[in-house]
């Protein structure tokens, strides 16, 4: 079953800069797929379409759980005057929710991110990892049937952002929810996704669409497997490409 | 305590001493400037009607003060909603900030008459805008993810003020209610030179009788109230404020 279809979408922003061209695309539900392209060349952009915090200029987008998905954003923005459980619990508050039912569910999301002990911390009592999980967490406290993340651990040192790396496909795993994971990162789009989407330079059509032969079960000894480094060889070998073409 | 808190009395003590030096060897005559000791003088006999003056002037300075943050935080709110009445009303507030209040302020007696309604009037003018600016800039400059992610969740628009926007922008309306705490003293102080009565009335007096000594301890006083004014809005916020800036009790 598909659960996003994008068809021949574009983006033009004002000032005439276009983030997409005819870019057309299928994500299946419980997919995990992963959006890699340099800077600057739309990937962000085509996120917030699927989201439809933004409109596109031409095409369209079917989204079959809009209103059943979340967001993750670069950075955690927690709301620094609520407790973790009270910033988890923040989207089921919109929604009238009873607030015992509330903390109850809010509670279960922070044990699935492995921070229960802290759901009564202030952010400027967590680090930057923990921080990140809550957010992951208040994403996650909707029960979503899509999760969306825009480079949610760019900020973080390489060893918290391995273990996030982990935790979220195991929760992708155990959840059954369709995952579409923005990253510059080649390497963690590898070992995260199972299917990976390679963009162009703005505006960003799409260079290689490639379903990755890895096991399910990934752990940091993926990484040293030579399965994953040809899958992060093609990958790289795309983004080269894209860069020929633009010489040319 | 540590020490370098007090550092702070020694030029005031080099001051006071210099002034009672300069006055009593009559380098400087006294009709100008008043001895330190001369002031604690005029403290001691006209203390009950000090004291008084000063409580009418903390009383009108307050309720004007608490006049011009409700309706200062509730303009920055109706402006921050919508961009067109931003436009049209917003160049008439500035207006409060530009308007010379000892020029206007015999105009308000001719309107409210003498006495209280015009100090507090006056006070509210004087201190309004800094909190509509500060209001209207801090609701504005909401992290735009969060915007998007109540978006996400359909939030209402009072929903979103109240879980949002406004808790996000109450750093800045703080500075706002900080710079407005002064002012609404100034503003009652003016108010009462034309309108009468206060720590304002007893300098406007003390002027004409050439009474320097009286004006110095009314002036103190007056900044005195100041301070207070400030310190409370500081305790306020630094409560309000408790979780915003890092402190490092789990973090790692």
């Amino acid at each position: 079953m598909s659960e996003i279809r994008i068809q021949g979408i574009e983006k033009i922003y004002s000032g005439g800069i276009s983030a997409l061209e005819s870019l057309s695309l299928e994500i299946q539900s419980g997919e995990f797929l992963s959006i890699i392209g340099p800077s600057g060349c739309g990937k962000s952009t085509l996120l917030r379409l699927i989201a439809g915090l933004e409109m596109p200029s031409r095409g369209s987008i079917e989204v079959s759980s809009r209103e059943r998905l979340s967001y993750v954003f670069q950075d955690s923005h927690l709301l620094p005057w609520r407790t973790a459980i009270r910033n988890v619990a923040l989207p089921l508050e919109l929604t009238r929710m009873s607030r015992e039912v509330q903390l109850t569910k809010a509670l279960e999301a922070l044990d699935l991110v492995g921070l229960k002990e802290f759901a009564n911390a202030y952010p400027n009592q967590l680090s930057g990892g923990m921080k990140m999980r809550v957010s992951l967490a208040r994403a996650l406290v909707t029960d979503p049937a899509l999760l969306l993340l825009d480079e949610p651990f760019a900020a973080l040192d390489e060893i918290t952002r391995q273990k996030l790396d982990e935790d979220l496909r195991k929760l992708w795993q155990l959840k059954k929810m369709t995952v579409v994971f923005v990253t510059h990162s080649i390497q963690e789009a590898t070992f995260l996704s199972n299917r990976a989407l390679v963009l162009s330079q703005r505006p960003g059509r799409i260079i290689l669409d490639r379903r990755l032969k890895l096991p399910e079960h990934r752990d940091l000894l993926t990484k040293t497997s030579q399965a994953y480094l040809d899958e992060m060889a093609a990958l790289y070998r795309a983004l080269e490409s894209s860069k020929k073409e633009e010489i040319e | 305590m540590k020490l370098s808190r007090w550092i702070p009395l020694v030029p005031f003590a080099i001051i006071i001493l210099l002034m009672e030096f300069l006055v009593r060897s009559k380098m400087i005559p006294n009709y100008l400037l008043p001895s330190p000791t001369e002031i604690l003088k005029a403290f001691t006999e006209d203390s009950a009607d000090l004291w008084k003056a000063a409580g009418e002037t903390g009383l009108s300075a307050l309720l004007g003060y608490l006049g011009s943050a409700t309706l200062g935080l509730l303009l920055g709110i109706i402006f921050s909603s919508t961009r067109w009445i931003e436009n049209a009303f917003y160049p008439y507030a500035i207006f409060f900030q530009t308007v010379p209040i000892i020029a206007i302020a015999p105009l308000l007696v001719i309107w409210f008459g003498y006495g209280m309604p015009t100090i507090i009037i006056c006070t509210l003018i004087v201190s309004i805008f800094p909190i509509i600016a500060s209001t209207l800039d801090g609701i504005r400059s909401t992290d735009h993810a969060l915007i998007d992610l109540f978006k996400i969740y359909h939030a209402r628009p009072l929903q979103k003020l109240f879980k949002l926007s406004l808790p996000f922008a109450l750093p800045q309306i703080f500075v706002g209610l900080r710079i407005s705490a002064g002012l609404a003293v100034i503003g009652a102080i003016v108010g009462e030179f034309i309108a009468g009565g206060g720590l304002g009335g007893i300098i406007d007096v003390a002027r004409v009788r050439q009474r320097v000594d009286q004006v110095f301890a009314a002036v103190l006083l007056a900044s005195a109230i100041g301070l207070i004014f400030v310190a409370g809005i500081n305790l306020i916020a630094s409560f309000a404020l408790r979780h915003w800036h890092p402190s490092k009790k789990y973090a790692k």
